[in-house]
């Protein structure tokens, strides 16, 4: 039989008391900030995983920014190219009556017409967003189309400045990337389309029909090669919108483990407190109702 | 046959012998929460026997000795379990320092994809700079020729910079070997060896007493070998060591010297010679011959230089970190006409720098296309390489700090096991020489009652003799 001494009560009650205490004060700061986890120590696999979940969020966090960026281009330049292929079937649809027409006033106001439609198609090929040339493959700093000018002001040629190749790309998911602009080789056939347009204009305005007839067909190409560019730009368009898909939901996912990771579930340490709290009373009570207890009360 | 005078020669030895006992009661119950104290009983024996016609007759009892109640072996558990409750004390203090160094939090980000929360905006801990870092070059490769990105990738790659140096520098005043001027580790170790040098002093000095005090009585000066005891287990906080038993009572201590022997700091009532630190290690400079060195295993001393010795650890692996994000940013960034991104020779966490500037920071080749975006596409595509070190960046990062969080971890569970064993075996040590107030005051009343029946039996005495010196009278 072990013998109980003034001390071995006193002590055992005192290191009772305090770790009671501790747990205490541990459930209490759980309640208090609502989270499980505060330091790597407290749960180092769970710590390791909500780093690992942490991390990807803020990287989908930053491929939604991307995404959004371009969204923007793509919706940019999905505007400017349709309003180029309306030009382009305007100026197609004039080709026609220009041919059709005998009338010399009348052919000078539609070579005035597809001049108008030229500077317009220009000014929508040098489209920017934020300072940058949409239009450029790669060369984003300076207008990718620059024209020549007779002495009348009018436009004689369209050269393209920008890159061939392809156009930049941007990272919209894990090892996805994507361009929101066209590349260099369909830039280089809006400048074919724009460079038609003048040749129909001068031959409208100088009624020569075979080159009329002929310019009109390619101007009908032309449209082509814009419709494929739009597709581009829609193509790109629907994969970011499905990308950005799978990353919200991956990222609600990520949100659910990080939580259940590191948030208290409040009623099962609400019941570990009360728990805790009954413990350190009991402790109290019989603790002090022992220490109280001598037989020196009874002489 | 015993005359009256014998009868109270005997009660007057028992009056004596109880009064010794209350004596010693009185001393434990006034030790009782005086934890070096063990309690002391008296030895009663019997004072001799003289030839009667009746036979051997008792002259009756004598205290013949003041027995301590202490245990050798209990005591030595004791000191030795006290050393390695310091050891794991000290570590877990330092290691709960670097985890904090570190600066790593863990939260679950709130918002969602689209919208960061305002708590969260800015990033928290080097994990989150780390990524924040890496997706600022996404933001760079979306946008090349926007400042506004510039400045932001530069702010972050600061924000990393500085941070990832704080960190190195909260370290590097945790571990060993520390720098010149010393560190809080260092200065822990100086403090503990000047307390060592202190209580062996005071060893010494308690050596001295006892010696002279058993010299002619061995084991007799029991409140000097309790205090001798306390000082033992105060030095047994700092160091490991072994205690040899010497002339009268007195004690040698040794320690290791790492290398298979021993070197003496405590011999009979002489400190030999001088505990201090010399950069990671401690050394004994005695008072005549070589300096020796000194190793310790237990205590807080140890403590330190391991705690110092692992923090180091981190920082190695923090500069690997650092060396993999300088070298691999580098080389997918320098084309060779870009020049580096981070100082090259930046490779160490304290030495870390960027060398780019807002003005000259690229997306791409120098001379390349202006919304050329390939060398911040691959500077960004690092964040996602399982081959940048451990994993990718951050889970390379996150070792480090699941690392010390383990550490703190299996520390914290060492320590709690130790206590519970030190609180097991100080109780064991309290249940045979603690003192228990209700046994002292049972002993009180049985002595108080011996004495009053002794002193009984001479007002009797007193009585007979009485008796017979009036009827002499007449």
């Amino acid at each position: 039989m072990i013998r109980i001494t003034a001390n071995t009560t006193a002590s055992r009650l005192s290191a009772d008391l305090s770790r009671l205490a501790s747990t205490e004060s541990r459930l209490t700061q759980q309640m208090a900030s609502g989270k499980r986890l505060i330091d790597a120590s407290d749960d180092v696999p769970a710590a390791g995983r909500v780093m690992g979940y942490e991390s990807e969020k803020r990287s989908l966090q930053q491929y939604e920014r991307n995404a959004q960026r371009g969204i923007t281009d793509l919706a940019v330049g999905t505007t400017a190219l349709t309003s180029i292929h309306e030009l382009a079937s305007k100026a197609f649809n004039i080709g026609p009556a220009a041919s059709a027409s005998g009338d010399p006033a009348q052919q000078a106001a539609m070579s005035t017409q597809i001049d108008g439609l030229l500077e317009q198609a220009v000014s929508l090929s040098n489209t920017q967003v934020n300072g940058n040339y949409l239009f450029g493959s790669q060369a984003t700093a300076a207008a990718p189309f620059t024209v020549t000018r007779n002495g009348a002001g009018q436009i004689t040629a369209v050269t393209y400045g920008g890159t061939g190749g392809a156009a930049p790309q941007i990272a919209i998911s894990e090892g996805a990337q994507i361009s929101t602009t066209t590349d260099g080789t369909q830039n280089g056939q809006l400048a074919t389309y724009l460079n038609n347009l003048v040749q129909l204009r001068d031959a409208v305005a100088a009624n020569n029909k075979p080159v009329i007839n002929s310019t009109q067909n390619a101007v009908g190409d032309d449209e082509d090669h814009i419709v494929n560019m739009l597709s581009t730009l829609a193509s790109s368009q629907y994969r970011i919108e499905v990308t950005r898909t799978q990353n919200t939901t991956r990222f609600n996912q990520l949100s659910d483990l990080s939580s259940n990771e590191t948030d208290v579930n409040m009623a099962e340490t609400i019941v570990k407190y009360q728990s805790a709290d009954r413990s350190y009373q009991a402790a109290l009570q019989a603790g002090s109702k022992m220490m109280k207890q001598s037989l020196l009360d009874y002489i | 046959m015993p005359g009256l005078f014998d009868s109270l020669y005997t009660s007057t030895n028992s009056l004596r012998a109880q009064s010794a006992a209350l004596d010693i009661v009185g001393r434990n119950m006034s030790n009782v929460n005086n934890p070096a104290y063990s309690r002391q009983r008296v030895v009663f024996g019997d004072k001799g026997s003289v030839d009667t016609p009746l036979g051997a007759q008792s002259l009756g009892i004598e205290p013949v000795a003041i027995q301590q109640m202490r245990d050798t072996l209990l005591d030595n558990q004791v000191r030795e379990e006290t050393s390695n409750s310091e050891l794991l004390n000290s570590q877990a203090q330092y290691l709960q320092q670097a985890q904090t160094a570190l600066g790593q939090g863990l939260y679950s980000q709130s918002g969602t994809v689209d919208t960061i929360s305002s708590t969260t905006a800015l990033p928290a801990g080097i994990s989150a700079s780390v990524d924040a870092f890496f997706n600022a070059w996404q933001s760079f490769a979306t946008k090349p020729s926007d400042p506004v990105n510039k400045q932001q990738l530069i702010a972050n790659t600061d924000d990393l910079v500085n941070k990832v140096k704080l960190a190195d520098k909260r370290l590097t005043d945790l571990s060993l070997p520390p720098p010149a001027l010393g560190n809080a580790i260092s200065g822990q170790m100086d403090s503990g060896a000047g307390q060592v040098n202190g209580l062996l002093t005071t060893l010494a000095d308690l050596n001295r007493q006892i010696g002279r005090a058993e010299i002619i009585n061995p084991g007799t000066a029991v409140d000097l070998r309790d205090q001798r005891q306390a000082k033992l287990e105060e030095l047994a906080k700092y160091i490991d060591y072994t205690t040899v038993p010497q002339n009268a009572g007195q004690i040698g201590i040794k320690v290791s010297d790492g290398a298979g022997g021993t070197v003496d700091l405590l011999n009979l009532s002489t400190v030999t010679g001088t505990l201090a630190r010399t950069g990671s290690a401690y050394q004994w400079t005695p008072t005549t011959g070589p300096v020796a060195a000194v190793s310790f295993a237990g205590g807080s001393l140890a403590g330190y230089q391991q705690v110092g010795a692992t923090v180091q650890g981190y920082r190695t692996q923090l500069d690997g970190f650092i060396n993999a994000l300088v070298t691999k940013v580098n080389t997918a960034y320098n084309s060779g006409v870009n020049g580096d991104f981070f100082t090259a020779a930046g490779t160490t966490a304290a030495t870390f720098a960027r060398t780019a500037t807002t003005a000259t920071v690229v997306a791409t080749d120098v001379g390349g296309p202006s919304g050329g975006n390939n060398r911040a596409l691959a500077v960004a595509a690092l964040s996602t390489d399982n081959t940048f070190l451990n994993g990718t960046p951050t889970q390379s990062f996150a070792r480090i700090v699941t690392t010390v969080g383990q550490d703190v971890s299996t520390n914290q569970a060492r320590a709690d096991d130790q206590k519970s064993l030190g609180a097991l075996l100080l109780s064991q040590r309290d249940s045979y020489g603690g003192v228990s107030l209700d046994e002292e005051t049972a002993d009180m009343m049985r002595f108080q009652r011996a004495y009053q029946a002794s002193a009984k039996m001479m007002s009797v005495l007193d009585g007979l003799m009485e008796t017979m010196m009036n009827t002499l009278a007449r």
